[in-house]
């Protein structure tokens, strides 16, 4: 007997709605992420298959005039465990042991690391670690061991025109001096590689490629020379250790070009390892050379005789009467040392550093000529030196609120105005030189891939004759001889002017405290240094002619002797103690 | 009937292939070498393209290791240990005392360190040093190896 199975068409009809529904709703689900998200996906998906990486170009170097490195970057590595691939004991000791084999640690501070973590972060356990070591780590390929590639500034000199330099934030842009200054040039210009990628992120070796190589930053090449430099550093810091003193600046120049060949102040700070957490460590960072100012005293005789000179008022052999103290507006204008030597030259007024002398010369120039003259020599402007921080000094003239005509004498003698040391030096750089005022400058060249550019001198004006200049050196020669036996060099001729300012506090000037200074030149016959001494505060003696007058003679002579310059007079020359 | 049909099915085995089987099997042929050309010339551009990709990476790495080295020559070139190393180890010391002597002229044989003073670099040996016995020899190499 045969059975036919009956099927009820409902069922059937159910059937088919049900699929007929799943395809409907695949389709409306396709149409949804295809047609409606298309945009989206496309994006998420070229996320996942496009990556990105920044190229960074290397830093440029900085080098002295002849072009060794004072700063120089270099590739170092930050060596991190990540404790969440370390789960096992076995994965743990394999990646301490290797890290501490290749970067020579004890196993237990690596461990002692590890144990501090909160387990899931990477833990960073060494850094600074050299190119090989952290090459030769990666190599190996341990688990869980990772690194990050660092840009490290060395300093081959050490600290060496520390202030100067500066250094580089943990961003590698620069923070404070010529690093943060010249930036721009030294940084160079990062890359970037656009890529198809891999599932691991690796680029594919047939995809796409778009690739932006970086611009290397440039070499900047100062106009310090290191050696020079290092003298001057050394000299200095002998000074401010020997006197107790709590600073001081010193700027070296070639008058013909303006170049800086030195420049250091203390106190300084340690540049392998600056510390910015400390307000008063940061206080170390500032170039005190330009940035801070102080009543110059009587090197500024230098600028108000130049000026007297020129305008043809005195020669270096018109004499006046030195009576006694002078009254001026009701003040009393007294010699440094009290001693007065009635009729005397204008020489011997700068031998003898004479205020009353300086206030009878300033008498003669009169406010107005005396005023143009200290614009001339770019007193109380910026000197455009090229580096941030530079203070523009604080000269009244007639017409200001804070003008009287008591500062007319006063500032003849380098009180009641101010200046920075640049500023000082640039100054004097012009009497010494014929007579122009140089821009100063401190950096020679910039060389970035092939383009090199070269900053050449700068004459800002004429300021006085070159007769005057002439003369001027012949006064500070005898200054020298006469005033200065401590400034002096055995066999060679030198011109000098020390100063000696009383420091101006609230209603007045501090009764006991100096700032003692020397600006000089060498040799006489044909300049081709100019030195400027201050030490700031000098506990032992408060006279720039006792304190900072060796100063220039041991720099003085170093130079000398580095350059192969003869000697004038080399019978004169003693056995002298070199260090 | 069995046996006809075995027949005929051995006659078809037998039978050569015709002209649209030997097309189908050229093209065939044809299909699977350019499908393994095209394999290769992929494979072959991969493997170049990870070549590639190692050679930028130590590319990298060497100019990585220059900058080191150089930071390296600097720090060996540096003030403070060029001073060092004259005190310590070459028994160095700064001359307390200097000579200086003013000359008409140059002596007739001046020494190197004289010439070097006055700028003009340290003398050359003028007589050709005798060749070792060897560097003919060398040389003869040198010329069949060049092809001259």
């Amino acid at each position: 007997m045969n059975y036919v199975s009956v099927v009820s068409p409902w069922r059937l009809v159910t059937l088919l709605f049900f699929f007929a529904a799943c395809a409907l709703a695949l389709v409306l689900r396709l149409a949804f992420l295809q047609v409606i998200q298309h945009g989206d996906f496309v994006q998420r998906a070229e996320a996942s298959h496009w990556d990105q990486l920044t190229l960074q170009a290397p830093r440029g170097t900085i080098k002295d005039r002849d072009g060794n490195a004072l700063a120089i970057g270099i590739t170092t590595w930050e060596i991190s465990l990540n404790p969440s691939q370390l789960k096992t004991d076995k994965d743990r000791d394999q990646a301490v042991s290797a890290v501490g084999e290749a970067l020579k640690m004890s196993a237990a501070s690596i461990r002692q690391k590890l144990d501090k973590s909160d387990g899931k972060r990477p833990v960073l356990v060494a850094e600074k670690v050299t190119y090989d070591a952290g090459r030769a780590l990666l190599e190996k390929g341990v688990w869980g061991v990772s690194a990050q590639e660092r840009t490290e500034r060395s300093y081959p000199e050490g600290n060496l025109a520390g202030v100067l330099l500066g250094f580089l934030g943990r961003d590698g842009l620069g923070v404070t001096g010529i690093e943060m200054d010249y930036d721009r040039e030294l940084a160079g210009v990062p890359g970037t590689l656009v890529f198809e990628r891999d599932v691991v992120g690796a680029p594919i070796p047939l995809g796409y490629r778009s690739v932006t190589q970086p611009k290397d930053g440039g070499d900047l090449y100062l106009t310090i020379d290191r050696q020079i430099q290092r003298v001057v550093e050394r000299e200095l810091q002998d000074a401010v250790t020997r006197q107790k003193a709590e600073g001081g600046s010193a700027i070296i120049m070639d008058p013909k070009t303006g170049a800086i060949l030195a420049m250091a102040s203390r106190p300084t700070f340690d540049l392998l390892a600056p510390n910015l957490s400390d307000p008063k460590s940061t206080e170390l960072f500032r170039n005190r050379a330009i940035t801070d100012l102080y009543e110059p005293g009587s090197t500024f005789k230098v600028m108000t005789m130049s000026s007297a000179i020129n305008e043809g008022l005195v020669t270096p052999e018109t004499t006046y009467v030195d009576g006694g103290p002078v009254i001026k507006y009701g003040a009393a204008i007294n010699t440094w040392d009290g001693m007065h030597f009635g009729r005397e030259s204008m020489t011997d007024l700068l031998v003898h550093s004479n205020n009353v002398g300086a206030v009878w010369v300033s008498d003669q120039l009169g406010k107005d000529r005396f005023y143009q003259y200290l614009d001339k020599f770019g007193l109380g402007q910026l000197t455009n030196v090229g580096l941030s921080g530079e203070a523009q000094g604080q000269v009244s003239k007639p017409g200001a609120e804070n003008w009287w005509p008591i500062n007319l004498s006063t500032n003849a003698f380098g009180q009641g105005l101010n200046a920075t040391p640049l500023q000082m030096i640039t100054a004097v750089t012009a009497v010494v030189n014929g007579g122009t005022l140089m821009r100063p400058y401190i950096i020679d060249r910039i060389e970035t891939a092939g383009v090199t550019r070269t900053f050449q001198p700068v004459e800002v004006r004429r300021v006085i004759s070159e007769n005057t200049s002439k003369q001027l050196r012949d006064m500070m020669k005898t200054v020298s001889v006469q005033a200065t036996p401590l400034s002096q060099v055995p066999g060679y001729n030198v011109g000098v002017k020390t100063g000696t300012a009383t420091i101006p506090s609230a209603g007045g000037y501090e009764p006991d405290a100096t700032i003692a200074s020397i600006v000089g030149f060498l040799p006489y016959e044909q300049p081709r240094a100019v030195i400027l001494v201050k030490i700031d505060r000098p506990k032992n003696s408060p006279w720039g002619s006792q304190v900072a007058a060796p100063v220039f003679s041991n720099i003085a002579r170093e130079l000398l002797i580095y350059w192969r310059i003869p000697p004038t007079e080399p019978g004169k020359i003693a056995r002298v103690e070199s260090r | 009937m069995i046996n006809d049909t075995l027949a005929r099915t051995q006659a078809l085995a037998l039978r050569k292939p015709t002209w649209l089987g030997r097309e189908l099997i050229a093209f065939a042929s044809l299909l699977v070498l350019g499908t393994a050309l095209l394999l290769a010339q992929t494979s072959m551009v991969a493997s170049t393209g990870y070549k590639v990709d190692g050679l930028e990476g130590t590319k990298e790495r060497l100019l990585r290791e220059n900058r080191t080295l150089e930071a390296e020559v600097a720090s060996l070139r540096s003030l403070s240990r060029v001073d060092k190393e004259a005190r310590e180890r070459l028994k160095m010391e700064t001359p307390k005392s200097y000579v200086y002597l003013t000359v008409d002229a140059l002596p007739k044989h001046p020494t190197p360190l004289l010439k070097k003073a006055l700028g003009q670099g340290i003398e050359t040996p003028t007589q050709a040093t005798a060749e070792p016995w060897w560097q003919p020899l060398v040389s003869l190499v040198v010329r069949i190896k060049g092809g001259s």
